[in-house]
């Protein structure tokens, strides 16, 4: 008998053919760079920027350790690059924990307005998650200058008699990647509130739950994946982020996006160096993003 | 059964398996040209994989399927001539009723001309014309119903197939469109294969039903057939509710034969297809064929204690002990003879007719 | 009607949401008023004026501008078209047919794009562009961003996609449509406005693109957020708020008419 409709074949041509521009284009111009990246990193740096093809540990040597100028004394632990990476992981977290305190009850609020406002509010929040983030993150860098509005507005009205001093700070790192990835923690955790059947939290107080309890112990534990979603959606871009570090926190507050950047700019980079550091970044990220759905898959288990 | 009549479709030891499940085991079917036939059974039972075969969207695992005769299980389902009315009716959201109708000629490559007066003619037959302009989600649940009918009946299929098209509808409108498929059905004159796991409808329209229960044909019949001598134990239970007695046959005679279920309960009645002395059997017996009161000794009569008795207004259904351990549920119609509901505890006498208990081997 | 002591209502709640518009849209509304400040410096207000817009649009560095804005908005509109025409396929692929093994590996390569950080993918295409020694420019933008608009075009494609049901194309095909009729008159028309989001989202994404671009563009070719970059780092100055306010207004307008065809579209299904 002739399978007419339900083809279940695995090898479905049709089915090949839609995918294989995906498969083509994602490829050629993602996998394969990203196997050319590791491969770089593995080699030896050409000192005007490129690479000489030789086999050579030297870029995480560099990485880890500090052997003098002429690369001969005895081995220290070098910290400047460690540092770096976990002063990207700490910025990118506090950024994340602000998200989350503003992010989550703005999220909830919209999700318990009626069907009309909600939307409205929704509309509201994206808007700016839609506005170029360069010209974002110009804009906060106007408003928190030493001759800033802000600081205007303070000095002139005598509450302050010197500015703030904000920008170049890492506070200003941190408020630039909460800005910039606000957004991205209000839309799950919303998408997860409005999907909570909220006959549970009458449920529990007809129990005699009280608000704060019903809030911690049901609708908190329900809208936890809209939660961690949201965290992961910040955290991740926050890591390697460039524009807000760059242009918020000078040269002294400098992240791992801005390290790699260097690498490749001019005759002082260092290509071998700023594609092991990229495929350090790369290689957190997976960890997170593996630990990420491992979390998710068992959540939906339960 | 009638041999000169035409066969529609016709199921040949059509076995259907999913991975390592089996969905159907070797089913043979004939449905009859013009008929108003049901698949009956509760979900999962396999009926709308049958449906879904002769649709064309599901292909057959072993075995055959003839439509009038012919070899058509090679063709896909844009090539064979029977159309489906679905459970959720699928009806085309961007499309309005008339587009809606008129999808399936324009499809089958009629011309404009011929098309307009047919869909008019469609939406006339179902009571749409005023809303031929809507588009399905601006009707209500009764119209998108008709709508989703005649969509189905407008290319003139050989077959209409109808995947629960009343499952959605509320009680009320559910019991009108019984009506109303039925009508169409004689009006058109097209076969219908109707799926439900609602024995009330199959009971109410169909000129046959076969009873399907994990993957088999269980019994083939008209509606009284099937109420009435149900084949075995799954349909029994099925259609209506039945109480069943294991019983041993105690003593035959050329008519009749006793039975008994325990020490002081004995049942006789109409004497089984070939038992022998000391079968032991299983005794059918429907609540609303035993007359609860007064003892007659014409009949067999059995003496019980009423346990719970529960309203139901057109009747009332009694749980009664006899002998033992054994329980009986009785209704009795609270009809032309208003009485009083007999209170929990009090002693009755139960009656039926020797032809209303059905009996089956163990 | 909600009752008093609902958890539906947090006190503080809400002030903490007017409080976060607040802080979205802060920045973005002080700049859009400064740039029409009339003062050469940036920061008092010296009355109201359009000589920013004017400078823009006519001063010195009005060709770079508008020389930066054809290539933003050509590479954007292109990379965007070809996007979605790839994810549409894609999703036709993984979401259509029927269940197969890999179905879990094609959508998270669909998705690889998101995934690796952008400076990353930045990283990777220079190396990638210099091995092959394929010239900087206009071209490799393009490619850089096709790749990344990919999983943004996807994303609403697949959704509306999963969210038709398969059996309007049962039904179709049960009314004598062909797999290419099932494809015109069934799929497509209702798959409209997934494909218009897909296109959106992916458009304002390549027009939003730095990074990547910054790495790929190679010398003398400048879209508009490598543009505004390159001339902030002298400083802000007023005419960059004005071009940013233009920026911002386009994204606004892009926001609006998804917004108004999401709308329309939840209506009508909700009726």
């Amino acid at each position: 008998m002739e399978p007419v409709y339900h083809q279940k074949r695995a090898f479905d041509p049709l089915r090949i053919w839609l995918l294989l521009p995906s498969w083509v284009v994602i490829g050629v111009f993602l996998l394969v760079p990203v196997g050319l990246m590791l491969l770089i990193s593995f080699m030896t740096k050409e000192f005007r920027g490129g690479v000489i093809w030789e086999f050579s540990l030297a870029a995480y040597d560099q990485f880890l350790f500090d052997r003098g100028l002429f690369g001969d004394e005895p081995p220290t632990i070098q910290w400047t690059y460690i540092i770096i990476f976990l002063r990207s992981i700490v910025q990118a977290a506090i950024a994340t924990t602000f998200c989350l305190i503003i992010g989550f009850p703005t999220a909830y609020f919209i999700a318990t307005r009626d069907s009309q406002n909600r939307t409205f509010w929704i509309f509201l929040v994206t808007v700016p998650y839609w506005v170029n983030l360069l010209v974002r993150t110009v804009s906060l860098k106007f408003l928190i200058r030493d001759n800033g509005p802000i600081n205007e507005f303070l000095l002139s009205s005598g509450l302050l008699s010197e500015p703030l001093g904000l920008i170049n700070t890492n506070i200003a790192v941190q408020l630039g990647l909460f800005y910039s990835y606000l957004p991205f923690m209000v839309l799950p955790i919303y998408a997860s509130v409005e999907r909570f059947n909220f006959t549970y939290s009458e449920a529990a107080a007809d129990l005699y739950a009280d608000k704060w309890s019903t809030l911690r112990r049901i609708v908190l534990p329900n809208v936890a994946p809209g939660i961690a979603a949201g965290c992961i959606l910040v955290f991740i871009p926050s890591l390697g982020a460039f524009i807000a570090p760059d242009l918020l926190g000078g040269a002294k507050n400098f992240m791992i996006g801005s390290l790699i950047e260097e690498q490749f700019k001019g005759n002082a980079g260092n290509w071998p160096f700023g594609a092991a550091a990229s495929m350090i970044l790369l290689t957190m990220v997976l960890i997170a993003l593996m630990l990420y759905t491992r979390q998710q898959a068992k959540g939906e288990v339960r | 059964m009638d041999h000169n009549q035409i066969v529609a479709i016709e199921f040949q030891e059509v076995v259907k398996k999913f991975g390592n499940f089996t969905a159907i085991h070797k089913a043979n079917l004939k449905i009859h040209d013009n008929e108003f036939f049901t698949l009956l059974g509760p979900s999962g039972c396999g009926k709308t994989t049958l449906l879904r075969m002769v649709a064309g969207f599901e292909n057959v695992s072993e075995g055959n399927i003839l439509l009038f005769g012919q070899e058509f299980m090679h063709l896909p389902p844009n090539q064979r001539s029977v159309n489906t009315v679905f459970q959720q009716y699928a009806l085309f959201p961007h499309m309005t009723v008339f587009e809606n109708v008129a999808f399936g000629l324009k499809m089958r490559g009629w011309a404009k001309d011929d098309i307009q007066p047919t869909v008019w003619k469609m939406l006339d037959l179902v009571r749409l014309r005023p809303f031929a302009e809507r588009k399905p989600n601006q009707l209500s649940g009764g119209q998108q119903q008709r709508a989703a009918l005649v969509r189905a009946i407008a290319p003139q299929p050989k077959v209409l197939l109808l995947d629960e098209p009343l499952s959605a509808l509320d009680l009320k409108l559910r019991q009108a469109m019984r009506l109303e498929l039925k009508q169409l059905q004689q009006e058109t004159g097209i076969t219908f294969v109707f799926v439900t796991h609602d024995q009330e409808e199959a009971l109410a329209m169909s000129d046959r039903i076969a009873v399907m229960s994990e993957g088999v044909i269980q019994q083939i019949g008209k509606a009284q057939e099937i109420y009435e001598s149900p084949k075995n134990e799954i349909v029994a239970n099925f259609i209506g509710e039945t109480n069943i007695l294991e019983a041993t046959l105690l003593e035959l005679n050329d008519e009749e034969a006793k039975y008994q279920v325990a020490e002081d309960f004995i049942i006789s009645g109409a004497r089984g297809p070939d038992l022998v002395k000391n079968q032991e059997v299983k005794i059918l017996l429907r609540p609303e064929k035993i007359k609860i009161g007064i003892l007659d000794k014409r009949v067999d009569s059995i003496r019980g204690t009423i346990q719970q008795s529960m309203y139901l207004g057109t009747d009332t259904e009694y749980q009664i002990r006899v002998s033992g351990d054994k329980t009986i549920k009785v209704r009795d119609q609270n009809g032309f003879e208003r009485r009083e509901l007999l209170p929990a505890g009090s002693d009755v006498n139960l009656s039926f007719s020797k032809d209303s208990i059905r009996i089956l081997r163990s | 009607m909600q009752v008093t002591g609902s958890v539906r209502s947090i006190p503080g709640f809400s002030l903490l949401a007017i409080l976060c518009l607040v802080i979205l849209y802060a920045p973005l509304l002080v700049v859009m008023v400064y740039s029409f400040n009339d003062s050469l410096s940036i920061t008092i207000w010296g009355g109201f004026s359009l000589r920013w817009y004017e400078q823009i649009f006519f001063g010195l560095e009005a060709e770079k501008f508008q020389k930066a804005a054809w290539n933003s908005i050509t590479i954007a509109f292109m990379a965007a078209v070809i996007a979605t025409t790839i994810a549409f396929s894609a999703a036709i692929g993984v979401v259509r047919t029927s269940p197969f093994k890999g179905k879990n590996l094609n959508i998270s390569l669909l998705s690889l794009p998101i995934m690796v950080p952008e400076i990353v993918t930045a990283v990777a295409t220079l190396i990638f562009f210099s091995m092959i020694s394929f010239k900087l420019g206009y071209t490799s933008i393009l490619v850089a961003h096709i790749v990344f608009c990919i999983p943004f075009a996807y994303l609403p494609i697949s959704a509306r996609m999963q969210s038709i049901e398969k059996v309007y194309e049962e039904a179709a095909m049960d009314l004598y449509a062909n797999r290419k009729q099932i494809f015109r008159s069934i799929l497509l028309p209702l798959m409209i406005p997934g494909i218009i989001s897909g296109f959106l989202l992916a458009f304002i994404i390549s027009l939003d693109d730095f990074i990547i671009t910054s790495f790929v563009k190679g010398a003398g070719v400048e879209t508009l957020p490598t543009a505004i970059f390159g001339s902030i780092k002298q400083g802000i100055k007023p005419d960059i708020m004005a071009l940013s306010t233009l920026l911002l207004l386009v994204s606004t307008i892009f926001v609006t008419i998804s917004y108004f065809l999401s709308r329309a579209d939840l209506k009508n299904r909700l009726n």
